[in-house]
């Protein structure tokens, strides 16, 4: 028998079901009269279907036996023991928090990040359990044999999933250099609840390792370190998955801290100190499997005028080994992302070796787009002035001298959600802690452009400082809480948190380009006046360099 | 069985009656049941799984806020441990190319076909097509259970249909 026309399988299939509306019955009919291989095929769906309908029919004369026989174990069972009753303490009320890993927006929408990198080990802990969470982590790969992990991501249908097009994680892959790529695991907006499985091996005896994330049985996303090379696996164009090598460079060394690499406690709270810790809150819960954990909230910042975009992370810990149990994202009250650990167990060997052979020239059977997809090199750090220029869409600037109170500088290229939003960011860390951060994007030069036409009006309260010789005007006013957002995404090089007194200021060029200004603390007008006054365009910049 | 009614054996069971818990079990048996063949595919480990699930709900009721939600809660349940059962299964099977299943050679009963073919599809069509066609809901009450568009749901019962037809054909049950 050949097969039904393809155009008409599925019509076929949905009359079966009960499923068709008129319009589409009526043409289906007038097919079938002329197709004998549709008619042939509409009938062995529908034998099918009656086929199902008596297995039910058969399997639900097996539910009274099996459901007294559930009742009789369970009646026979011991003693239940005893649950403690558990009870939620009201949360304290919040003021501002640290922000993890998700966007905060301001002023028009600007998407600001924290950037986690695998994080330093001399960063102060002053959360007991964070500390105890971060160690029974850390413990996980210890030990003589390899492990397993499994962490699920979820996706959840929300009005912040729909109004931003999805959502984000930041996500670190090893080069072959040592040191680490920072990537975007993007994940779209879709009508329906989806997930991301996210496993990784590890041998904690050679630090060999192979991470892998798949959505919907495919594979989007692979790294691997076999002890002679790193891998990684990539979609390319023409639609195969190539699995390349990278020669490991001469300082190359396995992650250090694999927990912070590719476990559940990446993107946790570091650098806390008490100047900060005062809105976390900590309770006891029970998860929907019975395990006993500690919860803690840690939020982003609620900006000036923008109280509805209140956000949080949960961490919750578990009760039993202290290891995380899962992180639940949650945006105005509603869950977006919630990564739940689903395994963590010791593996006899990788459960796919460690050079990802098996992967390499696969071709997926869709063509429709991932629902998941890594945007590599979402951030690099400490590029060069010519990196700015040639990927910046718009008139970029730097110092031309390095203040006299920063010992060290360097630009950061945070690529998150396309060229409409690249941002440069240029930081200064100070031996006195007066850091300096110094954002450019894309975004600003439409916020000029709006403000140049009318139509969007200068915020409320701004001040003008002072004008600069170079034609520069600098002005206060950005909503609270913006100087701490600017000088916590810079963290991985100031490698301090802000402090209390840390100001903000926006900067409006010759050209109109705008450039946002925060200072780790305050600065005398003339300090000020020369900073601002050092900025001259990236280019006139380089040509002095030559 | 009203929600007043089931908020009331949830109140007795906690308490400790293990005849309250008993009609729960009788009231929910049918969909947990079905939950874990829809995850599993198969019937044996279905009914294993599913005395497991009941004891998890009588060891944990202290953490079931609403009582009357009892039935959601142990679904629930259901599928987080079946589905965390799926992939305790060997994970280098998933990447390993499967060996193509020899033919027994024996003639196979209608119904065992049919039980081999579910037990072929995946499981985000199995689940669909188990609640739809042996739990008799409809395709609006299969979204709600499932958290997933109506849209979708007629999706996978339409994919589920055809592979199983599929699978059978390959059995040689169907010509």
């Amino acid at each position: 028998m050949s097969g039904p026309c393809k155009a008409y399988q599925d019509l076929i299939a949905d009359r079966v079901l009960g499923h068709l509306d008129p319009d589409q019955g009526q043409a289906l009919e007038l097919h079938i009269k002329t197709c004998p291989a549709c008619a042939d095929y509409q009938q062995a769906l529908q034998e099918d279907h009656n086929s199902l309908l008596q297995f039910g029919e058969a399997l639900g004369e097996t539910m009274s036996p099996r459901m007294e026989a559930c009742v009789a174990a369970l009646t026979q069972a011991g003693p239940v023991p005893e649950q403690p009753v558990i009870s939620i303490r009201r949360p304290k009320k919040m003021s501002l928090l640290i922000k993890l890993a998700a966007a905060a927006v301001i002023t028009v929408g600007i998407t600001l990040t924290t950037v986690f990198l695998p994080g330093p080990t001399d960063v102060q802990l002053t959360l007991q359990l964070v500390n105890a969470s971060l160690a029974a982590e850390n413990a996980l790969f210890t030990g003589e044999q390899p492990i397993y992990i499994q962490n699920d991501i979820t996706v959840y249908p929300t009005a912040a999933t729909k109004e931003w097009g999805g959502a984000w994680l930041p996500m670190c892959s090893l080069k072959g250099d040592g040191k680490f790529r920072l990537d975007q695991l993007k994940l779209t907006a879709e009508e329906d609840v989806y997930t991301v499985i996210d496993q990784a091996w590890y041998d904690p005896s050679t630090g060999r390792f192979v991470r892998i994330l798949e959505v919907d049985k495919r594979v989007i996303f692979g790294n691997a370190y076999d002890g002679a090379s790193v891998f990684t696996a990539e979609w390319q164009e023409d639609g195969s998955l190539q699995v390349q090598p990278q020669a490991l460079g001469n300082r190359f060394t396995a992650p250090e801290q694999p927990a912070q690499f590719f476990g559940l406690a990446a993107g946790m709270p570091s650098g806390l100190d008490k100047g900060t810790l005062d809105l976390i809150t900590i309770e006891p819960e029970t998860l929907s499997d019975g395990t006993a954990v500690q919860t803690f909230k840690v939020g982003t910042p609620a900006l000036e005028g923008r109280d509805n975009q209140d956000s949080y992370w949960l961490f919750r810990v578990r009760d039993d080994d202290k290891t995380v149990a899962e992180k639940e994202f949650v945006v105005k009250g509603e869950t977006l992302l919630l990564i739940r650990r689903v395994l963590s167990e010791p593996a006899e060997a990788g459960g796919i070796n460690w050079d990802m052979r098996e992967l390499h020239g696969r071709r997926s059977s869709s063509t429709a787009p991932p629902k998941a997809a890594i945007n590599a090199d979402m951030v690099q750090t400490d590029i060069s002035v010519k990196h700015m220029i040639e990927h910046a869409s718009f008139e970029t600037y730097m110092l031309k001298q390095q203040p006299a109170w920063v010992d060290h500088m360097e630009i950061m290229d945070l690529n998150i959600a396309g060229p409409q939003q690249r941002m440069f960011t240029l930081i200064g860390r100070a031996p006195d802690k007066r850091h300096i951060v110094l954002v450019q994007s894309a975004a600003f030069k439409q916020l000029s452009q709006l403000m140049e036409s009318g139509q969007i009006n200068t915020p409320e309260g701004a001040t003008l400082v002072c004008e600069t010789a170079n034609g520069f005007q600098v002005g206060t006013g950005a909503p609270a809480g913006t100087a701490k957002m600017l000088l916590q995404s810079a963290m991985s090089v100031t490698k301090a948190p802000p402090s209390k007194d840390c100001m903000a200021y926006g900067l409006l060029a010759p050209d109109q380009t705008f450039l946002l200004l925060a200072v780790n603390g305050s600065l005398t007008e003339e300090e000020l006046k020369q900073l601002v006054n050092d900025l001259i365009p990236a280019k006139q910049y380089l040509e002095r360099e030559k | 069985m009203t929600s007043t009614d089931i908020g009331q054996l949830v109140g007795l069971a906690r308490e400790g009656d293990r005849a309250a818990y008993a009609g729960l079990i009788r009231g929910h048996y049918q969909q947990v049941f079905l939950t874990c063949l829809g995850v599993l595919g198969n019937q044996h480990d279905a009914e294993d799984l599913a005395q497991e699930v009941f004891m998890k709900g009588l060891t944990q009721l202290n953490s079931l806020r609403d009582d009357s939600q009892f039935g959601a809660w142990i679904s629930r349940i259901a599928r987080n441990t079946c589905i965390n059962q799926l992939r305790k299964r060997k994970v280098s099977e998933r990447y390993m190319d499967k060996a193509q299943c020899q033919s027994e050679g024996k003639p196979a009963t209608h119904r065992i076909d049919v039980q081999r073919a579910l037990a072929k599809l995946p499981e985000d069509l199995r689940l669909p097509l188990v609640l739809h066609y042996f739990d008799g809901r409809n395709v609006k009450q299969v979204a709600e259970y499932l958290e997933m568009s109506a849209s979708n749901v007629y999706q996978r019962l339409r994919q589920a249909l055809t592979q199983l037809h599929d699978h059978l054909v390959e059995s040689g049950d169907v010509s």
